[in-house]
């Protein structure tokens, strides 16, 4: 009698509990993505790959900033630290963390202003340089290399 | 003992309960269910070029919602959970239309909606067409749109709009609403209880 309540006590529970594990796009998916892009950019941008972008003004920064939080911080975080408000999007393709220096330096300063223009094919990542100026992306460029270790 | 008998024995026929209780719950609808909407129809055209006529897929249910390729925030958000809808609906998606209307016919072209839904699923489809069938679409579904200037040229701008998720039964009738935060499981969950009509 005891081993029928127990039985029963065991299948209530497990019915009354139905957890699911959450996945989580693995991060050499990622790396993968992000290898192809620099070797795309590289052949793209060529000898201007490497070119340097003039140093912010604060006037740069300040409208940087006003854009980022319109139009990335959704998606990279209000502190530009990759945390999305979204679990879905981030299994398109983490956001990134612009306050990691090591993720910062993987491709140059010129290919991620190309990044901001054009976008990521395959992800949430979008390019503004239809609707944006190129001071606009440069500003927001400038902006989120100012986030390196804050 | 008896006394302590009995108390397992109620514990466990309570527990009983609570699980006959959460079965139905999966039964039930979890957006926001209404009830007594007209059957809806619209022609509009897809990312292809082609006309998308509602009416003209019985038996599909369909997955709305209003959203435009540059959005920032919400629009993508909802498309990334779309994605998990469509697998964990599995085969059941393809009863499913995914219906993205644009708000902003003006610079999401079919091509750029194409381009834009790709990076999420190639069955999304992207709906857009001559501004007074959009503007019919969106008064039966109650959209609200607002343009929002980001930058001192003309074409730089996002739109405020109204982010909810429209569940169609396969008649073609609006039945369930879902807020933009809602997540897959539930809008699956939904979507499976209208194709099982």
């Amino acid at each position: 009698m005891s081993y029928l309540l127990r039985s029963l006590l065991c299948l209530s529970l497990l019915l009354a509990c139905g957890c699911k594990k959450k996945q989580s796009t693995p991060d050499p998916v990622q790396k993968k993505r992000f290898e192809t892009l620099r070797r795309a950019l590289q052949k793209k941008l060529g000898e201007q790959y490497h070119a340097s972008i003039p140093e912010a003004s604060a006037e740069q920064i300040r409208r940087g900033a006003e854009l980022f939080s319109q139009l990335c911080a959704a998606c990279h975080g209000s502190r530009g630290n990759g945390v999305s408000n979204s679990s879905a999007l981030s299994e398109l393709g983490a956001p990134s963390n612009f306050t990691d220096p090591k993720a910062a330096s993987f491709f140059s300063d010129r290919a991620r202003l190309e990044i901001i223009k054009t976008g990521i094919p395959g992800t949430a990542m979008m390019g503004w340089g239809s609707i944006l100026r190129e001071k606009d992306m440069i500003s927001i460029y400038l902006y989120v290399k100012s986030l390196i270790n804050h | 003992m008896q006394i302590h008998l009995l108390s397992i024995r109620l514990i466990s026929a309570l527990l009983l309960l609570l699980s006959c209780l959460s079965c139905n719950v999966e039964k039930s609808i979890r957006g926001l269910e209404l009830t007594g909407m007209p059957l809806t129809n619209f022609t509009l055209n897809d990312q292809h070029g082609n006309p998308f006529i509602l009416s003209g897929h019985p038996d599909q249910a369909s997955l709305m919602f209003f959203g435009f390729t540059y959005c920032p925030d919400v629009c993508p958000m909802t498309l990334a959970t779309w994605k998990k809808v469509e697998t964990e609906l599995g085969k059941q998606s393809r009863q499913v239309n995914f219906l993205y209307v644009t708000v902003d016919a003006d610079r999401d072209t079919p091509e750029k909606l194409k381009a834009h839904l790709e990076n999420f699923s190639s069955s999304f489809i992207g709906l857009t067409g001559a501004p007074d069938s959009l503007k019919k679409v969106y008064a039966n579904f109650g959209v609200f749109r607002e343009k929002v200037k980001i930058a001192e040229n003309d074409e730089a701008y996002l739109i405020n709009h109204t982010a909810s998720m429209y569940l169609l039964d396969k008649e073609g009738r609006w039945r369930i609403k879902h807020s933009n935060d809602a997540n897959s499981e539930d809008i699956a969950h939904d979507l499976k209880l209208l194709l099982k009509e």
